[in-house]
């Protein structure tokens, strides 16, 4: 069964163009695959401008939580620790702190695996013979068979016209 | 009804025999005021009677107080002994003070170790009898200042004529009772009130040295506060008494004794003018004696020495009185040469003991079994009754609190025995005395004036030799007979803060002639415990001792402890010491003795202390203040009442179940007293200082606790929650006193497992454990709580009884037992305490105060009355 | 395009292609290791053993085997603590800080420098752990509803260490784990078998789809962020332990700075003591140059001169404020029973740092490594100092009293060192100790300007 057309690309300006080239001829269903991370492509292929805000709301989260702790905690149970008051506020500070960077960090590492998919346990994508090359030096794009514009031939040429290797995955 | 009229009459019959004053309202009994003496003295002789029909205002098992006197080397100490849950747990002085010894004793009564053969009493009697009949038996007696059993003595001599006695007391009174008699042409035996000299010269002499020592201290302290007496001491030796005088001169035994023969020229008392001024020390001394002096010389000066000091109290109207001698036949070392020869021989003292092997018949009674033909128990004190004299020659009555729990007996049972007596119960004087606190006789004061003609029939004094040894009793092993004491062992000695060991203690410059200071010095700097070990050889014997360079120590001077170096014939040898080249560890508590420019311990002059303002306590603080409980708990140590005895560390260790580590934890830093008493060698001579947690009001360690297990009251207490303790230490480290005691090892179970912890829950020596107090688990924290059980019994039993706390009402562990009452635990919101009063005092200061800790515990200044006179430094000789 | 060479482009030495730098930097998981990977193996796994029998040991007979006692209630235990935790810092630092400055000579140190890190924070989270007098207890630290009604006290520092080191472990492992996602992908490509799966799961399936890229990048540097402020905090937080309380030689508030600049100075010793041989080993000079070694020794430099700094204002602050009890404190210090320790430290930290002024001497990498490795001497040292000398005599006199380590404190310490490096041997043989992806993407970089 065809799963789609691989195309390796040696440039990633290439590799824009021929995004750009495939979404004018009606191509959606289109992955681009890198090495390393490529300037342009949200422009073309959306990025995800949410992270700074996700973080920020994570952040506001892990602040709250931490405070409510330890005022929650000490208030439950107050003694004299030391005469000190006993919501002295400068002492929550490092729990403050630490708690809402794990919480972030935890947080947007969570919301990255959910965003991407991962842990995903298989794409087609990896099946090309020669995927490896695209976590090496070369940049890939990949067109779904299942796409309405495709047609193995002609997706194929224009692949090609684009200055790519083009080859076919199949399922083995 | 047959049941109610028999329950009645048994209940009276139980009621007459608890309360000697027949059938009493209850009421009646109250108004005798005596609700925490002797509530009742329990029907032990011979069976315990259990309670079948409780009088109703008993609790069983709750605190009884009983009065009674232990006898230590012979002499009476009247005590209180608190009893919890139906065994002795505590002992406070019922008079002015007491020594350790007693107090410390309590761990021999629990002590498996007096578990040796079930003893054979018929046996050994009978084969004691057989002996008799055989030839001269000789039994050697301790110290008896009992005249019930000089009574019984008599006669056991008259029945068995071939019954020989002799009395053996390594620490003899006989150069006293002989000093009286050159002096007086009578044996006698002073009894001295220093509360009411206002000038006292010491003459070589410590609290354990002198049965009534820790009195002395007692009255003496009442007048280290202003209006301030003045002490002098003189002396050989390094004394806890003589660090606490005003003008110290350090001379060796010989020159002492001279000293002192100068002194009594001076005074007149003898013809003809002192040979040295004592670089102006004498002259000054003598014009201060003259306004109300009193000499308090030591025990082991020979007896013309003492009949010197004698004439000179005389000379000065000095407040002292003579009772006739504590002992019938003055207990002396040389018994000890008699037992050795002796073919057949019932030893019965305590201290060095001789070979037993090799005799006719050789007997052991003693606490503890020995490997002898017979070996019996004696009984522990608190285990028999009897009558004993104290060191001012009152009389007091003692009882029974426990039934034997090894089977043993007192002296006078087995002398009973030997006769066929039995001993009787309890007389109704007895019972009144124990019941009231009182002695039952009083010391018959003896009217002597001194014979004329001293000069001519005054026996030579101490001879002169390069190096002069004295053997002296050991702070805490006495001589020896303490040894399987642990507590003692590890009660830190004064002055070296050595624990464990017995040393030989010699002046710096001695040590430098024998080419070891810098060694030892080096060796003090690394905390290396390896010490050089000396061979000593006085009086044709030799010892091995380690030594121990200590400042201030007269030059020529010696000592040596009688636990580990005995001599038959005496105390005071000229001495040869050589390096053997060997070393031995000696650990002491203390690694650093010197103050710098730390102000730990204030020492002001009197009037400096009578003008000063009261400081106005630094308080600097961002926080607001903590809500104030019902009362505001706080302590005051007087520095200048403290003599660094110890007592209040042993009592505290008795009172909160503190264990005992041994020689190699200590070594380590690790012992678990939760005061301790710090000693610093400054220019005003020793200094001591207890310290022990000083419930900040804010507490460096409450605040970087993790788990909340130590944090403050409203009271103002420093609460240790040991169940929630995680052992991180940091409050330890945090604590700028360094207050506080972490179990590294499972040391509570070693204790009482007697080493091996899996030993401790079929062990006896739990039974010593308070139950008031939890017994701590290896990696706890732990320290001073201000005895929170005493305080929280106290508001209990102020509830039950509807009313608030009295003023005085609770004592700490340590306040009770201190015989200079220098601490002093009160309640700063109570209009009455003396507490407040402390605190306005121009000597009153806190200890760190920079650390801004605001300590509850605080200290009064160590007060020092210098003779304006006496400019320079002494220490001469 | 100009002919200018990209100023960075001596960061990769030698004539490569893609292929053959992604083969030399996938060869110490790929290929046999070499002779000294074994014995370093061999020696970390028996220390390991050892450590572990010496915890046993700890926790069997209690801490009484050790040689902590009344003063010096922390002793090897705390100074290790410090020790490792400062030297995981500089795999955070090259990790974090060095990319938010646009540092390239940071992408083929980082891999190796944030497996340290990793490690070096496991071997120290578990002194906290066994000192505890009742370790058995130790989850009383965590907020959870006791029987006992209580919560654990957020005054103190120990309560904001737990929160530091969790939060730093995670940060940690967290970005480590992040940016060897591709490698993992990459490795998984290569391998087959029960490797393939490994690295398949280990990886989470990433396939290089460039969306993932972008939101990947965007946490990385994200992550970056938060790392950084964690690097200052987490040691100022444990420097907190000491600043907080009123110990003489504690309490200063200079400590954070101390002990943050302590950390970063003996944390690229530590990475130049794993580097220097690594580079060696693996013949990896093409891409670890004579510039990165020459950049770390220029960071170990500056760090090291803020401590040397503050080692003389702590002896000026001491004297000129009057304390008696500060001045005592570093009297003892310099004239004490330990004062070779305290000057030993001095001439490592202050003095022999200054070579590292002169260029001679950072190129010359016999000198490199023998100095990285007495610094962190130096680094142990005072942590001796600051932890063990400064409770051995503070204020009263009569406290004073020495410390002297057990063999059951050295068998720990030991026993870390082993731990450490068997942990690293494990993971280089298993990932790639020079981060694959990012190295190529530096390649091209370079190559393309």
């Amino acid at each position: 069964m065809l799963y789609g057309l691989m195309a390796y690309f040696d440039a990633p300006e290439k590799l824009l163009k021929a995004i750009g080239a495939l979404k004018e001829a009606g191509y959606r269903r289109m992955e681009a695959l890198t090495p390393n991370p490529v300037e342009g492509v949200e422009r073309l292929l959306g990025g995800d401008g949410r992270i700074p805000w996700v973080a920020f709301a994570l952040g506001v989260l892990g602040a709250g939580l931490a405070l409510f702790l330890q005022v929650y905690t000490t208030l439950d149970y107050p003694h004299n620790a030391g005469g000190k008051p006993l919501l002295g506020w400068p002492a929550f500070i490092p729990v403050t702190f630490e708690l809402t960077i794990l919480t972030i960090t935890v947080g947007i590492f969570l919301y990255l695996l959910y965003q991407n998919g991962l842990p995903l346990a298989d794409h087609p994508a990896v099946r090309a013979p020669s995927y490896v090359r695209v976590l090496l030096d070369e940049y890939g794009l990949f067109v779904y068979a299942s796409d309405p514009r495709f047609d193995p031939e002609a997706t194929r040429a224009l692949l090609e016209s684009l200055g790519a290797e083009v080859e076919e995955v199949r399922r083995a | 009804m047959p049941e109610r009229g028999y329950g009645e009459s048994l209940e009276k019959e139980l009621f007459r025999e608890e309360f000697p004053f027949g059938p009493v309202s209850r009421r009646g009994f109250l108004a005798l005021g005596l609700l925490t003496l002797a509530a009742c003295t329990p029907v032990v002789r011979r069976k315990g009677v259990p309670y079948v029909r409780q009088p109703e205002w008993v609790v069983e098992g709750g605190r009884a107080e009983f009065v009674t006197a232990v006898p230590h080397a012979g002499l009476a100490e009247p005590v209180l002994v608190r009893h919890y849950q139906e065994r002795p747990l505590f002992l406070a002085p019922l008079e002015a003070a007491m020594s350790p010894y007693p107090l410390a004793g309590l761990y021999a009564l629990y002590d498996p170790d007096r578990k040796g053969k079930a003893p054979d009493w018929e046996g050994f009697l009978a084969a004691w009898r057989k002996a008799l009949g055989e030839g001269e038996t000789l039994l050697v007696l301790p110290r008896l200042a009992s005249p019930r059993l000089e009574g019984l003595l008599e006669r056991a001599q008259a029945r068995y004529p071939n019954l020989k006695v002799a009395r053996f007391e390594a620490w003899s009174l006989e150069n006293v009772y002989r000093g009286a008699e050159i002096l007086f042409g009578q044996r006698a035996w002073p009894v001295y009130a220093p509360e009411k000299a206002e000038v006292v010269l010491l003459l070589d002499v410590d609290l354990h040295e002198h049965p009534a020592g820790y009195l002395w201290w007692a009255a003496l302290s009442g007048r280290r506060i202003p209006p301030m007496n003045r002490i002098y001491a003189v002396e050989s030796g390094a004394g806890l008494l003589g660090a606490m005088a005003d003008h110290r001169l350090a001379l060796k035994p010989s020159a002492l004794e001279a000293f002192l023969l100068d002194l009594a020229k001076a005074l007149g008392v003898l013809p003809g003018s002192p040979t040295s001024s004592y670089g102006g020390f004498l002259p000054a001394l003598v014009e201060d004696l003259l306004r109300g002096g009193l000499l308090l010389p030591g025990v082991h000066l020979t007896p013309a020495a003492q009949a010197l000091a004698m004439a000179v109290n005389a000379r000065l109207g000095a407040p002292v009185r003579y009772v006739p001698p504590l002992e019938k036949e003055a207990a002396t070392p040389g018994a000890f040469l008699e037992a050795e020869r002796a073919e057949r021989l019932v030893w019965a003292a305590e201290g060095p003991l001789p070979d037993l092997k090799g005799k006719g018949f050789a007997a052991y009674l003693g606490l503890y079994p020995k490997e002898a033909p017979f070996s019996l128990p004696l009984a522990h004190p608190l285990e028999a009754g009897g009558q004993y004299r104290d060191a001012l020659g009152r009389l007091w009555p003692a009882q029974a609190l426990v039934k034997p729990l090894y089977g043993g007996r007192s002296l006078e049972e087995v002398l009973a025995g030997l006769l066929g007596e039995d001993l009787p119960a309890l007389t109704p004087e007895e019972k009144r005395a124990l019941a009231e606190g009182r002695p039952l006789e009083e010391a018959r004061p003896l009217a002597l004036a001194p014979k004329p003609g001293l000069e001519g029939r005054l026996p030579s004094l101490r001879q002169e030799a390069p190096l002069e040894l004295t053997l002296r009793p050991e702070a805490s092993l006495y001589d020896g007979r303490y040894r399987k004491n642990p507590y003692l062992e590890e009660l830190p000695r004064p002055l070296t803060r050595l624990v464990w060991d017995g040393a030989l203690l010699m002046g710096e410059e001695e040590a430098e002639a024998l080419g070891l200071l810098e060694e030892v010095r080096a060796r003090e700097r690394r905390a290396d415990p390896r010490r050089p070990l000396l061979r000593v050889k006085a009086g044709g014997r030799e010892a091995l001792l380690p030594l121990w360079p200590l400042p201030g120590l007269a030059k020529g001077s010696l000592l040596a402890p009688l636990s580990h170096f005995f001599h038959p014939e005496g105390v005071a040898f000229p001495a040869e010491v050589a390096a053997t080249g060997r070393d031995y560890p000696l650990v002491s508590t203390q690694y650093h003795g010197y103050l710098g420019e730390v102000e730990a311990v204030k020492v002001l002059a009197e009037e400096e202390a009578l003008k000063a303002e009261p400081k106005e306590e630094k308080r600097i603080s961002f926080y607001p203040p903590w809500p104030q409980g019902e009362h505001a708990w706080a302590m005051s140590v007087d520095l200048s009442r403290c003599v660094g005895c110890g007592l209040c560390t042993l009592a505290c260790q008795i009172e909160n179940n503190i264990p005992v580590v041994g020689k190699e934890e200590v070594a380590k830093g690790r012992e678990m007293h939760w005061i301790r008493i710090d000693r610093y060698f400054a220019e005003e001579g020793v200094l001591h200082q207890p310290v022990m947690c000083q419930h900040c009001e804010k507490a460096p360690c409450e605040a970087v606790c993790p788990v909340a297990a130590t944090e403050h009251s409203t009271e103002g207490l420093n609460l240790m929650v040991y169940n929630r303790c995680v052992g991180t230490k940091y409050c330890s480290a945090n604590c700028p006193y360094k207050a506080r005691r972490f179990n590294f090892f499972p040391y509570a179970e070693a204790f009482i497992g007697q080493g091996d912890p899996r030993r401790a829950k079929e062990s006896p020596l739990a039974l010593l454990m308070n139950p008031e107090v939890t017994v701590r688990s290896r990696g706890v924290m732990e320290k001073c709580t201000y005895c929170v059980q005493r305080i929280e019994g106290a508001r209990a039993q102020a509830a039950v009884e509807g009313r608030k706390i009295r003023t005085g009402e609770i004592k700490t562990a340590c306040q009770e037992v201190c015989p200079g009452k220098a601490i002093h635990f009160g309640d700063l919101l109570d209009p009455e305490d003396p507490i407040q009063a402390h605190r306005q005092e121009g000597r009153h200061y806190a200890l760190l105060e920079e650390a801004n800790t605001w300590p509850r515990t605080t200290y009064l200044a160590h007060l020092k009355n210098k003779n304006p006179k006496l400019k320079e430094a002494e220490h001469g000789g | 395009m100009a002919d200018k060479p990209h100023p960075d482009h001596d960061l990769i030495q030698g004539e490569w292609t893609e292929k053959t730098l992604v083969e030399k930097l996938l060869e110490p998981v790929e290929k046999p290791p070499p002779r000294p990977w074994r014995v370093v193996l061999a020696v970390g796994g028996l220390l390991t053993l050892v450590w572990l029998y010496a915890i046993f040991v700890t926790f069997v007979r209690g801490l009484g085997t050790w040689g902590i006692n009344q003063p010096v209630a922390w002793g090897f235990d705390i100074v290790h603590f410090v020790w490792w935790i400062g030297i995981g810092h500089a795999g955070t630092l090259i990790s974090a800080i060095l990319v938010l400055m646009r540092q390239n000579w940071r992408d083929s140190l980082n891999r190796v420098t944030e497996a340290m890190t990793l490690f070096a924070v496991l071997a120290a989270a578990t002194y906290p752990l066994i000192h505890m007098g009742r370790p058995q207890n130790f989850y009383w630290v965590m907020p959870y509803p006791t029987h006992m009604a209580l919560w654990p006290q957020y005054k103190s520092p120990l309560s904001w260490d737990v929160l530091a080191i969790m939060t730093y472990l995670t940060i940690s492992t967290l970005f480590l784990y992040l940016g060897l996602i591709p490698d993992l992908a990459l490795l998984r490509e290569r391998s087959q078998g029960w490797r393939r799966k490994l690295y398949g799961w280990l990886s989470l399936g990433w396939t290089g789809n460039a969306v993932h890229w972008q939101r990947y990048r965007a946490v990385y540097v994200l992550l970056a962020g938060l790392a950084t402020p964690v690097v200052i905090s987490v040691h100022s937080v444990v420097s907190m332990d000491f600043a907080y309380g009123l110990v003489p030689g504690w309490h200063l508030t200079v400590f954070p700075p101390f002990f943050a600049a302590g950390a970063i100075y003996s944390g690229f010793a530590m990475a130049l003591t794993l580097i220097i041989p690594l580079r060696k080993w693996y013949r990896l000079e093409g891409v670890i140059t004579e510039r990165h070694l020459d950049w770390m020794a220029k960071v170990t430099l500056a760090s090291g001169l803020g401590v040397a700094y503050i080692y003389l204002l702590e002896i000026f602050i001491a004297w000129y404020s009057g304390e008696p009890y500060e001045w005592g404190q570093q009297l003892w210090r310099m004239t004490g029973p330990y004062a070779p320790y305290y000057w030993a430290m001095m001439l490592i930290n202050v003095v022999l740092l200054q070579t590292l002024w002169f260029p001679r001497f950072r190129k010359n990498l016999t000198w490199l490594f023998i100095f990285s490795i007495l610094a962190n001497v130096g680094m142990w040292l005072e942590r001796f100092v600051i932890v063990v000398i400064s409770l051995s005599k503070d204020f009263l006199p009569g406290n004073a009293h020495l410390y002297y380590p057990t063999w059951v404190d050295w068998a720990l310490y030991l026993g870390t060192i082993g731990f450490f490096l068997f942990g690293l041997a494990l993971f280089i043989r298993i990932f790639p100790p020079i981060a694959v992806a990012e190295m190529v993407h530096l390649f091209h970089k370079l190559r393309k300007h």
